[in-house]
């Protein structure tokens, strides 16, 4: 029975304390730390610079006016966080758990607007729902309908950022309604409840967890959102930020703002965390999956392809038929396309650059939360998001001050716009990586520590492998929303580096939509496909 | 100091994290790739002078054209980072000292006006090219193109007879519902600024109050106030005179809409310039200056005049077809100084409740 | 006597203001199984867990093989304590075959198939290598689970509620198998049971922990019928307790007095520990006991007697021959064949104070 065994470890003596397994190891702590900090700059450069005005800052913070912005604020935060899930229960269910005919077809089609830029989509619904717009053109002839309900202010703005933001719930929803345990089910139909019953006292409870990580991130991106908003005319904090900028220069008031913002991002945040709970999911790590049921329509089917369909046609086919439309008509117009392939390029090299470096940080942070529990792991995770709530020249103001006085050996490199993303998008990865880790066994670890490897070693081949999914989830979404990204690119990428978000802002800037349609087009279209295939991805695993 | 060492850290963990993730040796790497790698030469102390760094907040479609030029007849190597005026100025603020930029383009005085004092005066050489009128008395930027405030009107609503001899008739109860304004945007602000030192501090907050009662539609920028205009949405728009030769190039001369100088002139009818200055902490001052005398120059001038409808400020060149004369626009004689004191506007603005 | 393979002296651990583990020693030979005993929260597992370096202890010093791994200044990350682990659920790698799971602990320098077949005939699973594991069964789990730490040859191997996941048939034959299978292979086994017929059956040694404490490590044999503390007794079998009272060197009962060998002084209260199987009865008019309720166990009838200060006692009988209705009047005889146990009433419970009774 003897083996030889090759690593005969001494013991490790420690001074001070002990060196117990509970203390995650260094690189982690290191990793951690420096995404904390990174997060952090931004807010210390909005203290350090609210602190450089008076008592100037009071006033105007204290105005009626900011008061009525912050009601503006909190009432879309509110309607869009609750149309998104409404949009989202039904639509992650029917796709999930039901015989919805094309099912795969609608998961992905109403998943994909989560590419769209949010400036194509104010655009956009300007162009097809706004007065004198493509709608009241066509209904204007047979109908002769003169006028359209309004669409600025509330309900353009409500309608916009609704479609762009609704698939941050829906997707963790998709995946968490693919990953219940339909036995669960079957024991409170057993136990006399009805399907409806069954799906509010049993499913929906299991669900709430990913319906408030999603709900996070839509409330927050709706905090900093800039395109929607001012397209349709809609005064939020994010637009009242910009202002400061873009009329007065005044960076004290733009920052005392933007700390308004984050303190309501952390209200946000402490509300999430409060019905986060404290269940754990790990499932039994070799257990055999069973699909579950499928849910026989009937009858019900055709209002479900309708809703559905509803959902498509708004966040989808609007959009891309009136690209399509602004594009057909530059090029009857003998309009010179104005991209070269070079952009393109280099959007999907700077978004493959920022996944990358972000799925690392998001790395460290998740496996840091839910392996090592503390006070300060907790911190760490939520202050990831703060990035998220701010409007993004917020971000690429405080990045350009820290760079150019701090770092100028990064300053206007990829380095430091890749930088950039991670501060602005870390949590999306955070939130899939950290929902995928959950379901992992720490026992798993365990085995491998028990067999000889070292906690970094049991992560290389154990948690890792076994969190690709989240991973790639994680890390896809970063990709995504780095493809969209406009502010910290303008300011931050290096000189001359253009890609499709800048050459649409600077088709847009010159007011010509038909030059902006072009890569708005090409924008969607390479943003569909690794879209589609971490829908598919997302299901082929489930199915296994 | 420590702060330093922090970011120092935080940014070489970023760039090691980037190596990892970047491919191995790709064999081709887009074009702009190898930008980056100048860019990052640049920002050090390194030689490689005669690379000029401009902030252009004046679009890419605009002012590429003349630029390509300047880099064949001077053979000095230009590099641009295009954005918003308003997000390079506060770019600029915030690099302070360090700032990698050598030439400030802004699209509005407002905008040049907020880094003033981060500029270097200009030499006279350069300063006396230009009318007095298109330059501030510090010296510290020059105008390098026009352009007027207008009304925009419906040709199908209205005839330019119908329309006040001055702005302030806008303020008439029968134009209710039928106008359209920009009011964030900063060349709207630059004629409020005219106004208060044309009219003074009461006449102007009453006619904003005025332009309020009417309900006016607000609108984010020029181009969507003016394409609101052609689509008859509203009857009057108060842009800029040249978004409008800009939509009728992609939509025709069908466009129903045209423009009116105020015929009893006034702050409606104000001319602004788009500026350029040069940044003191710039290296290459030589080539910066360069840069504004070639912009300043007739060829330049007259790429202005005839590609992107705005108006010269040298004398001697001959304005677009479609563009009303210089001449004949009846422009309040206001000096650029004048023009700076956009914080008293923004604060009236905010006091009648325009802008947030 | 053997070299000690694994000796705990004086844990101590506590998490937050729990105190899971206070002052536990143990010490197990090569070669032999300890199973631990105990209801859940007694804090078995975290014993199993601060053995294989999952947790430091706040106090005393844990050895394995000879070598101290937890212990004042030092402490033996898991990896390198060659203790293996068979958690409850196995914790196989879902992402890795048979084959890559046993290997997965292996060193370099070994050749990975030979120890891998080796392995899989040792658990009966040859031709299994490629499986994943969720295409086996529970039992094949367990044995892919065992082959996995057994491979690495681990100086002491732990088990947390092997068997646990099986289903009763399963389960005894499962632990026979598993039970020859570490035999076979001369593994230290620890293992972590809630299951008394389990630790008994398994264990060399049985260590029985409630609340922390360790109540007594010893012999199936011996943690069977001399239980140190009524919590032992109840936890290893069925137990009842007797009143009684010392008077001139006897055991004063409600059923009859018995004499002891130990001297206690007079007055004090004891109480007996009573093992069904201890307890005969008889159908008697005149006896002090009645029948309170019969359970039919197969070979055996489980009588439940009522006392008259209220107190039962159990009685296992054979069903062929004494076969009572319920309300018998009975009397009720102590078996003197067997040693009896009883606890002195005026020390803590939890203090062991063994002492042998004759008539």
């Amino acid at each position: 029975m003897a083996i030889g065994i090759a690593k005969l470890a001494t013991a490790r003596i420690g001074g001070r304390g002990r060196a117990g397994y509970a203390r995650p190891p260094a690189a982690l702590w290191l990793a951690a730390a420096l995404v904390a900090v990174a997060v952090l700059l931004p807010l210390a450069y909005l203290v350090l610079r609210a602190s450089g005005a008076g008592t100037e800052l009071w006033g105007l913070l204290f105005r009626s006016r900011t008061l009525a912005i912050l009601g503006r604020t909190v009432l879309l935060v509110i309607a869009v966080t609750g149309i998104s899930l409404a949009i989202s229960l039904p639509v992650a269910w029917l796709t999930q758990r039901t015989d919805l005919p094309l099912r795969r077809m609608w998961s992905i089609l109403t998943a994909l607007p989560l590419v769209i830029p949010s400036y194509v989509v104010g655009f956009v619904i300007v162009a097809a729902l706004g007065p004198r717009g493509i709608l009241q053109q066509a209904l204007a002839g047979p109908f002769g309908v003169e006028r359209l309900p309004e669409i600025y202010g509330f309900p353009g703005a409500l309608l916009a950022v609704t479609l762009v933001a609704y698939p941050y719930i829906l997707l963790p929803l998709q995946s968490a309604i693919r990953g219940l345990d339909p036995r669960l089910e079957e024991v409170a139909r057993s136990l006399g409840h009805g399907r409806w019953d069954t799906f509010r006292r049993v499913v929906l409870p299991q669900l709430r967890p990913a319906m408030a990580a999603g709900a996070l991130l839509v409330a927050l991106y709706t905090l900093r959102d800039f395109g929607a908003v001012s397209l349709l005319r809609y005064e939020t904090f994010t637009w009242a930020i910009y202002l400061q900028y873009q009329t007065s220069f005044d960076r004290v008031l733009a920052a005392g703002l933007s700390l308004v913002l984050v303190v309501m991002a952390i209200a946000i945040l402490f509300l999430e965390f409060r019905t986060r709970g404290k269940a754990q999911y790990h499932r039994a790590a070799a257990s055999v999956s069973r699909s579950p049921s499928y849910v026989r329509l009937g009858g019900w089917r055709w209002p479900a392809l309708a809703f559905c369909g509803l959902v498509v046609l708004l966040a989808l086919v609007m959009p891309v038929s009136v690209l399509g439309y602004w594009l057909a008509r530059g090029f009857s117009g003998g309009e010179t396309l104005w991209l070269t392939s070079s952009y393109a390029l280099n959007s999907a090299y700077v978004s493959g650059l920022a996944a990358a470096a972000t799925g690392i940080g998001a790395i460290a942070i998740a496996i840091l939360d839910v392996r090592y529990p503390s006070l300060f792991s907790r911190l760490l995770e939520r202050i990831t998001y703060i990035g998220f709530a701010l409007p993004g020249i917020v971000i690429a103001l405080a990045l350009v001050f820290f760079g150019a006085n701090y770092a100028t050996l990064t300053y206007q490199t990829l380095v430091m716009l890749v930088f950039a993303y991670a501060v602005l998008f870390l949590p999306q990865a955070v939130a899939a990586i950290r929902s995928s880790l959950l379901q992992v066994s720490p026992r798993l670890e365990e085995a491998a520590r028990s067999l000889g490897r070292t906690p970094l070693q049991a992560l290389m081949a154990i948690t890792l492998p076994l969190v690709r999914p989240g991973i790639l989830a994680g890390a896809g979404l970063v990709f995504l929303t780095t493809m969209k990204e406009l502010p910290a690119t303008l300011l931050l990428s290096p000189i001359g580096f253009k890609t499709l978000a800048t050459s649409i802002w600077a088709a847009t800037s010159e007011g010509s939509f038909a030059r902006a349609a072009f890569p708005a087009v090409v924008l969607i279209l390479l943003s569909s496909v690794p879209m589609a295939i971490l829908t598919i991805r997302g299901k082929r695993q489930s199915d296994e | 100091m420590i702060l330093t060492t922090i970011v120092l850290i935080v940014l070489t963990l970023a760039t090691l994290a980037v190596g990892c993730a970047r491919p191995a040796p790709s064999p081709t790497p887009a074009p702009t790739v190898t930008a980056t790698v100048t860019a990052t030469v640049t920002a050090t102390p390194a030689p490689k002078p005669q690379t000029l760094t401009v902030y252009s907040g004046r679009a890419e479609g605009l002012v590429k054209p003349i630029i390509d030029q300047f880099i064949k007849s001077t053979g000095i190597n230009v590099q641009v980072r295009y954005a918003g005026t308003s997000e390079l100025a506060a770019t600029i603020l915030e690099e302070g000292k360090n700032s990698p930029a050598d030439v400030f383009f802004a699209q509005d005085p407002g905008g040049i006006g907020a880094v003033e004092a981060l500029l270097a005066r200009l030499p006279d050489s350069i300063l006396s090219q230009v009318e007095p009128g298109f330059r501030p008395d510090n010296g510290k930027w020059v105008g390098i193109s026009g352009r007027a405030r207008v009304l925009a009107y419906n040709t199908q609503k209205l005839k330019e007879a119908d329309l006040p001899d001055d702005i302030f008739g806008l303020t008439d109860v029968k134009w209710k519902g039928r106008l359209g304004w920009a009011p964030t945007n900063a060349s709207f602000q630059a004629m409020v600024t005219a106004m208060r030192k044309l009219w003074g501090q009461d006449k102007t907050r009453q006619w904003l109050a005025g332009i309020k009662a009417n309900n006016p539609k607000d609108y984010a920028n020029n181009t969507a106030q003016v394409n609101a205009a052609g689509a008859g949405e509203i009857d009057v728009a108060m842009p800029n005179h040249y978004y409008l030769y800009g939509i009728m190039q992609e939509k025709g001369e069908s466009f129903p809409v045209r423009n009116y100088h105020p015929r009893a002139g006034g702050p409606g009818a104000v001319i602004l310039v788009a500026g350029a200055g040069i940044l003191d902490t710039a290296k290459n001052k030589e080539a910066a200056q360069k840069f504004l005398e070639f912009m300043l120059s007739p060829v330049a001038q007259q790429y202005f005049a005839g590609q992107t409808f705005e108006y010269p400020v040298i004398k001697g060149i001959k304005t677009h077809r479609l563009l009303t004369p210089l001449a004949d626009i009846k422009s309040p004689g206001i000096s650029m100084t004048d023009m700076a004191d956009l914080k008293g506007t923004l604060n009236l603005l905010r006091e009648t409740g325009i802008v947030p | 006597m053997n070299n000690i393979a694994v000796r705990c002296s004086d844990i101590t651990k506590s998490f937050g203001r729990t105190l899971a583990i206070q002052g536990v020693s143990l010490a197990l030979e090569e070669g032999k199984f300890l199973a631990l005993l105990g209801p859940s929260g007694c804090g078995k597992t975290t014993l199993l867990r601060l053995i294989a370096g999952f947790e430091a202890p706040d106090r005393g010093t844990i050895e394995i093989g000879g070598r101290t791994v937890s212990g004042p200044g030092v402490f033996v990350p898991p990896e390198s304590r060659r203790a293996g682990i068979v958690f409850q659920d196995y914790a196989l790698f879902p992402h890795m075959d048979v084959n890559r799971n046993i290997a997965f602990g292996l060193p370099k320098n070994v050749d990975h198939r030979k120890r891998v077949q080796e392995m899989l005939s040792l658990v009966g699973l040859k031709g299994l290598e490629h499986r994943a594991p969720h295409e086996l069964s529970g039992g094949e789990q367990q044995r892919v689970a065992l082959a996995r730490a057994l491979a690495p040859g681990p100086t002491v191997l732990l088990l947390d509620e092997p068997f646990s996941n099986l289903d009763a048939d399963l389960r005894i034959r499962i632990r026979a198998e598993v039970k020859d299978i570490l035999t076979c292979a001369g593994a230290t086994v620890v293992f972590v049971t809630h299951d008394q017929q389990e630790a008994l059956f398994m264990g060399d040694l049985v260590g029985v922990m409630n609340a922390g404490r360790m109540e007594q490590i010893d012999t199936p044999q011996a943690i069977f019928e001399k239980p140190a503390t009524p919590f032992v007794a109840r936890f290893t079998g069925m137990a009842d307790f007797l009143a009684g009272t010392v008077q001139d060197g006897l055991v004063v009962t409600e059923v009859g007095s018995l004499s002891l060998h130990d001297s206690i002084p007079q007055g004090e209260r004891v109480s007996l520990m009573l093992r069904p199987n201890l307890v005969n009865i008889r159908p008697d008019p005149t006896g002090v006991g009645t029948i309170a309720e019969r359970i039919f166990q197969g070979s055996h009838y489980l009588y439940r007697i009522k006392l008259p200060s209220g107190a039962t006692v159990r009685s296992l009988q054979d069903c062929g021959c004494a076969d009572y209705p319920v309300n018998t009047r009975v009397s009720v005889e102590l078996n003197l064949d067997h040693n009896v146990v009883y606890f002195r009433e005026s020390r803590q419970v939890c203090e062991p104070s063994d002492g042998e009774v004759t008539i």
